[in-house]
C-alpha cells in the first residue's frame, strides 16, 4: 500500500499512451497526428507522442527520423531539440519523447520528420501553464484498488482461518 | 499488415503499477492462503473432502493472466485506437476473467472471507438472479451510449471507472452459477435455472452488436478522430466490433450448454 501511494504521488511519472490529440494534419506526402499529456501542456515534463502515416495508403511510417523542436514564441531564447523514438513511447507505433518547458506562456512547438518520402515540418502554438499540483486520481486505478484490498483479505482469512478451523475440529471432536 | 508494425505493437505494454501491484498481491495472499493451509495440515483434509481441489489455482492464475492481458498487454494500447480492440478487451474482463477467479476459489476461502467481511447479507442481494442481470446490462448498455464511452476514452479516471464496473459486475452476474461457495447462493430451485440465467444474458449483446453492425455512421466520435490501423476505416472498425459482441452472446450459450451437460443429471431427475 506504502508503495501504491507513493507512486500515485509521484512528480514527473508521465506515460507515453497518446494523450490529448494536439493536431492532426497533413503535410506533403503524410498524415501527422500529435499528442501529449498532460494537457494542457504545463512547466516541466510533457509527453508529446506522433504519429506519422502515409496519405497514399494509410499505413504507417515506422523508419523516420522525428525531432520536436521547443522554442519560445517571441524568441528569447534558444530553441531546445528533442529526438523522438519508438523506444520510450508506451504505444510503440508513436514516436515519443518527453517535452521539458522551462516556464509558462507561448511556445513553438515544432514537429520536423524526416521520412523516406520526404521531409515535412509543422508547427504548433502551446500555451504552456503552471505547474498544476498531481491530481492523484489520475493515477488512481480503479481495478488495482480494490485487488489490493481483497489480497489483504487473503492474508486476513489466513490468521482467522485458524481460529475457525481449529473451533470446527472441536466440535466436530465433541 | 507491416511485419515491423505488428513488432512494435507486440513490443507496446501499459504498465500500470497499480494494476501490477494489485494482481500481484491478490497472487501473493492466494499463495499465502495456502501455504498458511498446508503449513496448518488442514489442505489435505480439505482436498480429501473435495473442498480444494488441484485444479483451483490454475482457474485463479488464469483469471489473473486475463486481466494482465486485458488492462496491461498491447490489447490495452490498441484498444485506444480500435474500437474492436476494446471490445476484445471487455470479453476478456466479463467473460475470461471474471468467472474464471470465480472457478479459482475454493469454498473454505470464499466462506471464509464472506464470513469474515460480513458480506453475506449483501451478496445474497446483490447476486439474486434478478438483481445481477439489471446491473450488469444496465452498466453494460450505459457505457456504451456514444456521450459516455467518448468521454471514458479521453478521461483516464473514467475509463478506469468503467473497467472496474464492467468486471465486478460481471464477477455479480456470475456468481450464483458458479457458487464459488458450494450452496451458500443457490440459484433458483429449479433444475434448469442456470441453464435459462445463462441463455438470456445472450440477447442483450446480440441487439447492442447488430445496431453497432448495421449503423451506416460512426457512433463513437473518438475513433473518427483517432489515428487508423490496417487499412481499417473507423465504420468497418465498429463493424467488426458489433459482430465481437455476437461472439460475446454467442460465449453465454456454449456456457449454458457447458452447464446442461455437466449438471443435468437425467438419473437424478428420474428419482
Amino acid at each position: 500500500m506504502a508503495s501504491s501511494l507513493m507512486i500515485m504521488t509521484w512528480p514527473g511519472v508521465v506515460r507515453a499512451n497518446g494523450g490529448t490529440i494536439l493536431l492532426v494534419e497533413e503535410v506533403g506526402p503524410y498524415e501527422l497526428t500529435v499528442t501529449a499529456s498532460p494537457y494542457p501542456l504545463q512547466v516541466g515534463t510533457n509527453d508529446v507522442n506522433a504519429l506519422v502515416e502515409r496519405l497514399s495508403d494509410q499505413r504507417l511510417v515506422l523508419n523516420a527520423q522525428v525531432q520536436m523542436i521547443v522554442e519560445p514564441l517571441d524568441q528569447s531564447g534558444n530553441p531546445q531539440i528533442f529526438l523522438a523514438t519508438h523506444d520510450t513511447a508506451t504505444n510503440k507505433l508513436y514516436y515519443h519523447a518527453n517535452i521539458i518547458f522551462p516556464t509558462s506562456g507561448q511556445w513553438n512547438l515544432t514537429i520536423k520528420v524526416d521520412g523516406p518520402e520526404d521531409s515535412i515540418i509543422t508547427t504548433y502554438k502551446a500555451q504552456v501553464t503552471s505547474r498544476q499540483s498531481v491530481n492523484f486520481l489520475r493515477y488512481v486505478s480503479l481495478v488495482g484498488l480494490p485487488l489490493i484490498l481483497i489480497a489483504f483479505l487473503f492474508f486476513v482469512l489466513s490468521r482467522r482461518a485458524r481460529e475457525l478451523f481449529n473451533d470446527n475440529s472441536e466440535s466436530e471432536d465433541q | 499488415m507491416q511485419d515491423s508494425t505488428l513488432l512494435l505493437i507486440m513490443r507496446s505494454w501499459s504498465w500500470n503499477p497499480l494494476i501490477l501491484i494489485g494482481l500481484g498481491s491478490v497472487a501473493a495472499g492466494y499463495a499465502y492462503a495456502f501455504y498458511y493451509f498446508w503449513r496448518h495440515n488442514w489442505l489435505e483434509r480439505l482436498v480429501q473432502r473435495g473442498l480444494i481441489r488441484r485444479s483451483h489455482p490454475w482457474y485463479f492464475i488464469a483469471g489473473l493472466g486475463a486481466i494482465f492481458i486485458a488492462l496491461l498487454s498491447p490489447v490495452d494500447i490498441l484498444a485506444d485506437m480500435l474500437f474492436l480492440m476494446h471490445m476484445i478487451q471487455h470479453i476478456l474482463l466479463m467473460m475470461v476473467a471474471a468467472p474464471l477467479i470465480l472457478l479459482g476459489l475454493p469454498a473454505p476461502f470464499a466462506r471464509w472471507l464472506i464470513l469474515e467481511t460480513r458480506l453475506k447479507g449483501m451478496l445474497t442481494w446483490l447476486t439474486h438472479p434478478m438483481i445481477a442481470y439489471t446491473l450488469l446490462y444496465a452498466n453494460f448498455l450505459t457505457w456504451h451510449v456514444p456521450t459516455l464511452y467518448d468521454a471514458a476514452l479521453r478521461n483516464a479516471l473514467l475509463h478506469d471507472l468503467e473497467h472496474a464496473l464492467f468486471f465486478y459486475t460481471a464477477l455479480i452476474s456470475w456468481w450464483r452459477v458458479i457458487d464459488p461457495t458450494q450452496g451458500w447462493f443457490p440459484m433458483w430451485r429449479w433444475p434448469p435455472a442456470r441453464w435459462v440465467y445463462l441463455i438470456v444474458n445472450a440477447p442483450p449483446n446480440y441487439v447492442l452488436g447488430s445496431i453497432l453492425w448495421a449503423s451506416s455512421s460512426v457512433w463513437y466520435s473518438f475513433y473518427l478522430e483517432a489515428p487508423r490501423l490496417w487499412d481499417l476505416s473507423a465504420l468497418q472498425d465498429q463493424r467488426y466490433g458489433g459482430m465481437l459482441m455476437w461472439f460475446q452472446g454467442w460465449m453465454y450459450i456454449m456456457a449454458s450448454m457447458i452447464v446442461f451437460f455437466i449438471w443435468y443429471d437425467p438419473e437424478r431427475e428420474q428419482a
